[in-house]
């Protein structure tokens, strides 16, 4: 209780003073095809001041094989300035969107796509292996690291913080699945890490997992 | 005479069974031709908000008959912040999937054309983003009281509505049916929160409920709270801690 009352508290001490660079990044998947998903990135980039930040918005086709960026259409970009440094902000939108993402959507027959049960996500975790699925104490690789990396680029260095805290046995707190899609022979993961305060990175990636090695792990780990 | 009343009278009686038969196919026919909803899936893209409304894509899919047929939707949606009524919407896409034995067909439909990007840029709207700062999953619940906020004292976990029912009811709908379950599962926490969302003056909660296996119905709900209603219901909370 006092760790909550402390969190909020820091959050308005945190105000005081100036806070480091960072980056906030929201992924939110819209669509599958056969080779590639279809998603928006919402990042914001704090500048190492209050009183300044800069929100972009993307429309992103990425390839569901290793995770390269196709495409990326910007939609939006904003600056905001506090002007006086007491909320006197000024929004000034950068770029106009040149392209209607629901348009594009219908004319590549994509349908959109809806989550599975919200207890599923509690199925998986990271370790120095890669990708695991857990049962209890018993748990199964299923994608491995060098897999896993190319979807979610910052896993190693969660990864890190996790050992170097003395969390050596796998479970690594700093990433979690925060929802799943079921699409097209695949089970699509948004995992998500940072984010606590305004001077942490926040952020999301999504990552496929094939249905048939999904199943397989799970399979192994009955067999355990 | 007689026989001209009495054929009057039967022409009358058959145009009343007609008028009659009329109507009853009336109300049969397009019985028949309305499609059974078998499931329905709702997902909610929280995208922005102003003082007054927040703004989101309503995404449905109605299965007919059976999980390979069916017909989404793709809205947009302004709701009030303050009791949740739909201010502005507009479909922007419907599809129709049909599967038979030997064919499959899909038919989709744009309709309407709006860019929801360079509307909500037109507008100065803002983007909202994810954050844990403060609230956490374990604090919040729901009960038939509404949403509460729960903590753990030296004189055990305290409790402190942050919205009554009512008006947890005027955002979503289902909330009776999710209180009821939790009730059911002899549970009291949230176990369904799929994303938290906090700008300068409100916190988003997003819930769901189901998913999206089998024929069954999957429901997501976003509560707008204000920091004051939030604010209040800390104090309460730490005046019976202390």
């Amino acid at each position: 209780m006092i760790s909550f009352f402390v969190g909020l508290l820091s959050i308005h001490i945190a105000y005081m003073f100036t806070p480091s660079p960072s980056v906030w990044e929201r992924k939110v998947l819209i669509g599958v095809g056969d080779e590639q998903y279809f998603n928006y990135t919402f990042q914001r980039n704090y500048t190492g001041t209050y009183y300044h930040y800069v929100d972009s918005v993307f429309f992103d086709i990425v390839s569901i094989q290793n995770g390269q960026l196709n495409e990326r259409k910007l939609l939006r970009a904003i600056d905001h300035n506090d002007t006086t440094t007491h909320n006197d902000w000024m929004h000034e939108e950068l770029v106009t969107p040149t392209i209607n993402v629901s348009q594009f959507l219908i004319e590549k027959s994509i349908s959109p796509v809806f989550p599975s049960h919200t207890s599923f996500k509690e199925e998986f975790d990271f370790n120095n292996s890669g990708l695991i699925i857990r049962n209890g104490s018993k748990s199964q690789s299923i994608i491995p690291l060098y897999v896993v990396r190319k979807h979610v680029p910052w896993i190693d260095q969660t990864l890190k913080l996790a050992i170097l805290e003395g969390n050596v046995d796998a479970k690594d707190n700093h990433t979690q699945v925060v929802s799943c899609y079921f699409e097209n022979q695949y089970i699509f993961l948004i995992v998500q890490t940072g984010g606590s305060t305004i001077d942490t990175d926040l952020k999301q990636a999504i990552l496929p997992v094939p249905l048939s090695q999904y199943k397989e792990g799970r399979r192994s780990l009955n067999r355990q | 005479m007689i026989n001209n009343l009495n054929q009057s009278a039967h022409q009358k009686n058959t145009c009343c069974r007609y008028a009659l038969l009329l109507m009853m196919l009336c109300c049969f026919v397009p019985a028949l031709s309305q499609d059974k909803v078998a499931s329905t899936w709702d997902r909610k893209i929280l995208l922005a908000h102003d003082d007054a409304h927040y703004y989101m894509y309503s995404i449905k899919k109605s299965h007919i008959e059976h999980i390979h047929n069916w017909i989404d939707s793709v809205s947009y949606q302004k709701l009030s912040l303050k009791d949740g009524t739909i201010a502005e919407q507009v479909l922007l896409r419907t599809s129709k999937r049909t599967e038979t034995y030997d064919s499959s067909s899909l038919d989709d439909t744009i309709i309407n054309r709006l860019n929801v990007d360079s509307l909500l840029s037109a507008n100065k709207l803002h983007y909202i983003f994810p954050d844990n700062r403060g609230l956490v999953e374990g604090q919040l619940s729901f009960n038939h009281k509404g949403l509460n906020l729960v903590m753990e004292g030296t004189n055990g976990t305290q409790s402190e509505v942050i919205l009554p029912l009512s008006k947890v009811r005027k955002h979503i709908d289902w909330i009776d049916e999710l209180v009821k379950q939790e009730v059911l599962d002899g549970k009291d926490l949230l176990p369904h929160l799929i994303g938290l969302y906090q700008t300068r003056s409100y916190y988003f909660i997003v819930i769901q409920m189901g998913d999206n296996s089998g024929i069954r119905d999957l429901r997501q709900g976003i509560l707008p709270l204000s920091l004051e209603d939030l604010g209040n219901a800390i104090s309460g909370l730490a005046s019976r801690l202390r």
